[in-house]
C-alpha cells in the first residue's frame, strides 16, 4: 500500500516535471532573440616584424579582403598588426596567413592566443553564466537549428 | 491533504527552477541615459526603428536601421581595437578559435556591445535590450574572471578614440554630419564618456 503511494507520487512528480519542461521549451521559443548573424566570424591576427608603408598596407589589406570567406581586414601601421575576420566554415587563420605570405613575402608571424590569455577578455562577451542559464541557452540554440 | 501539500511543494519548487533558468545570473544592469532633455533619442538619430534588409543575413531578414548602424560601428571598432597594441590585451580572447557551430568571441562581443548601445541610446525593442552585467561589475576583477586588471583612464580614452575611428570608417564624421545632425558625434562620445567614472575604478 505504501509502495503504491510512493510510485503514484513519483509518477505524478515526473509528469509535472515533464509538463513544466515543455512549458520552458515553448517559453524559450517565444521569447528568444533571433540568432546572431555573425556567429561564425572568427578573428585572427598577424604581427608584422618589418615596417609597412601606406601603399603596401592598402595592397595587403585589399588582397586579404578578397580571399574567400573573409569578412573584413584592418591594418594598424603604428602597431604593425593586421586583423582579419573570416567565416570559420569557409576559411581558416593558417590559410589566410600562408596566402598572404606567399603574396608579399613579408616578415610576419601569426599571433597565437595562449591558454592564460584565452580566459581574459571583455566581460561583455558574457561569461560566468549559471548552469541553469547555460542549459536554457543550449535549448535555445537547439530550437534555432 | 498531505498528498496535496506535497504536490503543491513539488510544483512550486520545479516552477521556480524553470523560471530562474530564463533569468541571466547578474547584478543590477544600469545603462546611461539615452535622451537629450527634449528631442529624439540618440537611437532615432542613428536610424531609429525603420526596418531594412540585414546585409549580413538571408534575404527577408530585417533589422532596425538604428541597430544596423550601431552594429556596423561596433564591428568596425572591434577590428580597430584588436589591432590597437595599447588596449588589445583586454581582448585577446577575441582571437581564440572556436570549433564550427560555436559562437565566436567576435560574435559574442558584437552582439553584447550592440545590445548595450541600443539600450543606452534609447531603443525600446525587447530583442535588443542589454541584459549583461553592469558596467561596474563587468570591469571589476572581483566580480568577473574575464578581466584581470582594472581599466585605466588612458585605456578608456584610447577605447573611445578607437570608437571614433570606427565611426569614421562608417562614414560618420563631423564633416558628414555637419548639416544633418552636427551634434551627433559629440552626443555619442558624451554617452560613452558618461560610463568612464563607472568603468575606471
Amino acid at each position: 500500500m505504501k509502495k503504491r503511494k510512493i510510485i503514484k507520487i513519483t509518477l505524478i512528480s515526473l509528469s509535472v516535471v515533464v509538463l513544466l519542461f515543455a512549458v520552458l521549451i515553448v517559453h524559450i521559443a517565444l521569447v528568444m532573440k533571433p540568432k546572431n548573424v555573425e556567429n561564425n566570424i572568427q578573428l585572427s591576427r598577424i604581427d608584422f616584424k618589418q615596417p609597412v608603408d601606406s601603399a603596401e598596407a592598402v595592397k595587403m589589406v585589399s588582397f586579404v579582403r578578397h580571399l574567400d570567406g573573409v569578412d573584413n581586414a584592418v591594418f594598424n601601421p603604428k602597431s604593425g598588426i593586421l586583423i582579419c575576420g573570416f567565416y570559420n566554415q569557409k576559411q581558416n587563420a593558417q590559410n589566410v596567413y600562408d596566402k598572404l605570405m606567399a603574396y608579399g613575402h613579408y616578415k610576419a608571424e601569426r599571433f597565437m592566443v595562449g591558454a592564460a590569455d584565452e580566459i581574459k577578455g571583455c566581460p561583455a562577451m558574457g561569461a560566468d553564466k549559471s548552469f541553469i542559464y547555460t542549459m536554457a541557452s543550449s535549448l535555445a540554440d537547439l530550437i534555432r537549428k | 491533504m498531505k498528498k496535496q501539500v506535497i504536490l503543491a511543494a513539488i510544483c512550486l519548487t520545479t516552477a521556480s527552477i524553470f523560471y530562474t533558468s530564463c533569468k541571466k545570473k547578474d547584478t543590477t544592469t544600469t545603462t546611461p541615459a539615452a535622451t537629450t532633455p527634449a528631442g529624439p533619442t540618440l537611437y532615432t538619430r542613428v536610424g531609429g526603428t525603420a526596418m531594412v534588409q540585414d546585409p549580413k543575413a538571408a534575404t527577408g531578414t530585417m533589422i532596425e536601421t538604428g541597430r544596423l548602424t550601431l552594429r556596423s560601428v561596433v564591428d568596425s571598432a572591434i577590428y580597430v581595437i584588436a589591432a590597437d597594441a595599447q588596449i588589445n590585451s583586454f581582448f585577446h580572447v577575441l582571437l581564440a578559435e572556436v570549433s564550427a557551430g560555436n559562437t565566436t568571441g567576435f560574435a559574442a562581443l558584437s552582439e553584447n556591445f550592440t545590445d548595450f548601445l541600443c539600450t543606452a541610446t534609447g531603443s525600446t525593442n525587447a530583442n535588443y535590450q542589454y541584459g549583461g552585467r553592469s558596467m561596474k561589475d563587468a570591469h571589476n576583477p572581483m566580480y568577473t574572471n574575464r578581466i584581470t586588471s582594472l581599466v585605466t583612464n588612458a585605456a578608456f580614452t584610447q577605447f573611445v578614440n578607437d570608437i571614433g575611428t570606427a565611426l569614421a570608417k562608417n562614414g560618420v564624421t563631423t564633416t558628414s554630419t555637419a548639416s544633418s545632425d552636427p551634434k551627433l558625434i559629440s552626443d555619442l562620445v558624451a554617452l560613452l564618456n558618461s560610463t568612464q567614472s563607472t568603468i575606471v575604478q
